[in-house]
């Protein structure tokens, strides 16, 4: 947990208007094959628009990667001398965006097991790990940004689009402030913004106290266990 | 000023036997945003059941456990004829994101929405500081049995030994098998340094002992 502690570089505070509030729960093996099925074919398939199945065949190639880095890092519990000959040739393809890498065979375990057939790295051991884990949230994050965008792009008549207010503040003190192009036009502008801004006072003021909670809980541990 | 059913945590089912606290939620309805109103303004500490602290330490640790960062969800439902309806989602994690979803169609009545939104900063942050408070008052209430500073360590040791070696003398005079006079020995020399830390614990004054 302190690893995600050092990787807060700035706090972001993100205000959307909906038509109805939803959880998004990550579930791991879900995006897992999600992302695991995406090709070219199976995005033509689906009807993604034209203009992102780009973006999502890199996340593809990013799930590949991370898994061949795991391969060959000896330090990894995913570690695989037998395949690693394999990986590291695999890789210099892999890291390049616009190589051949799509005809590439896969190496990573089908995430529904077949009983018959027992790999190495068996699907659950992959899920386990954290590193791997830590780089399927990410894409699992870009994947939902990218079917919102898609749902956006493939109905066109939408009568309440999504509104979005972003606010970034960084440590080193720069802000920065985005907004969705359909609040110029908005009739509810001001409030909106007034909103956004309390969101930003108050989402601080909160993460500030959530930071305190979890620094309590540490020091009590870390006393608890010097007894 | 009780919270008993308004405020709710709710689980999701992860096996037949285990249910895991999930998501924060609040209900509230005009009377309860009219009263929330007037804690503010007052300055009053909401009263939180005991149930939902534990359960909500619980969803902080669990978090903290089993994901890459500790990752909050609260969720405020407005009660309108018969309907309840989520209209405020936070979602606040450790590593600086913060998510809010607001519904669309209550940006028609900007009163209530700037109340509900009050409403559920306010009670979030009152969550938030009471677990505070708890965990660092258990804290004082668990310290550890007071120890004596260093030097009385020693004294109680060198003590205990210096009658040990009179006991040692006083047996080798006597002349008893050697096996049993050591363990004689070994024994005096634990018990007495026990029972001069006793002493000395009950009678030195607080100040001199050490939390």
């Amino acid at each position: 947990m302190t690893d995600s502690l050092r990787e807060v570089t700035a706090l972001e505070i993100n205000t959307a208007f909906v038509e109805e509030i939803t959880t998004d729960q990550f579930i791991p093996w879900h995006v897992y094959q999600e992302i695991y099925l995406i090709s070219r074919q199976q995005l033509q398939q689906v009807q993604i628009h034209p203009d992102l199945c780009d973006r999502y065949l890199q996340l593809r190639r990013q799930l590949e990667l991370a898994y061949t880095l795991l391969l060959i890092d000896p330090h990894s519990e995913l570690y695989d001398s037998q395949r690693e000959a394999q990986a590291r040739q695999n890789l210099t393809i892999l890291s390049q965006s616009n190589s051949e890498w799509e005809s590439l065979p896969t190496q990573l375990p089908d995430p529904i097991p077949d009983p018959a057939n027992q790999t190495n790295t068996s699907i659950f051991n992959l899920l386990d790990n954290y590193h791997f884990l830590r780089t399927l949230c990410q894409l699992g994050t870009i994947k939902q940004g990218l079917d919102r965008q898609n749902h956006i792009l493939n109905h066109k008549n939408n009568n309440h689009p999504t509104i979005y207010a972003q606010t970034k503040i960084q440590l080193d003190g720069k802000i920065f402030n985005r907004y969705s192009q359909n609040i110029l036009t908005h009739p509810q502008q001001s409030q909106i913004l007034k909103l956004h801004q309390n969101s930003i006072l108050l989402g601080e003021k909160q993460w500030h106290s959530l930071l305190k909670v979890i620094f309590n809980f540490i020091n009590k541990k870390r006393k608890s266990n010097l007894i | 000023m009780g919270s008993d059913s308004w405020i709710q945590i709710e689980k999701i089912k992860v096996s037949r036997q285990q249910n895991l606290p999930d998501r924060v939620c609040f209900q509230f309805n005009e009377n309860l945003l009219r009263d929330i109103q007037l804690w503010r303004e007052t300055n009053r500490k909401l009263q939180l059941p005991s149930e939902i602290l534990t359960d909500f330490r619980y969803l902080i640790l669990l978090n903290k456990q089993k994901s890459f960062s500790v990752e909050l969800n609260f969720c405020s439902f407005y009660q309108q004829n018969e309907e309840k309806i989520a209209v405020i989602q936070s979602k606040i994690s450790l590593d600086g994101k913060i998510n809010q979803q607001i519904r669309h169609d209550y940006l028609q009545e900007p009163q209530l929405l700037q109340g509900i939104m009050t409403a559920h900063y306010w009670v979030i942050e009152q969550m938030l500081n009471q677990l505070k408070l708890k965990s660092s008052r258990k804290r004082k209430k668990q310290t550890p049995q007071p120890q004596l500073a260093q030097k009385h360590q020693v004294l109680s040791w060198s003590l205990s030994l210096g009658l040990t070696m009179i006991v040692a003398v006083i047996l080798l005079l006597t002349s008893i098998n050697l096996p049993i006079m050591l363990i004689i020995t070994v024994l005096f020399a634990v018990l007495a340094q026990v029972a001069i830390k006793r002493f000395l614990l009950s009678n030195l004054p607080n100040s001199v002992l050490q939390k």
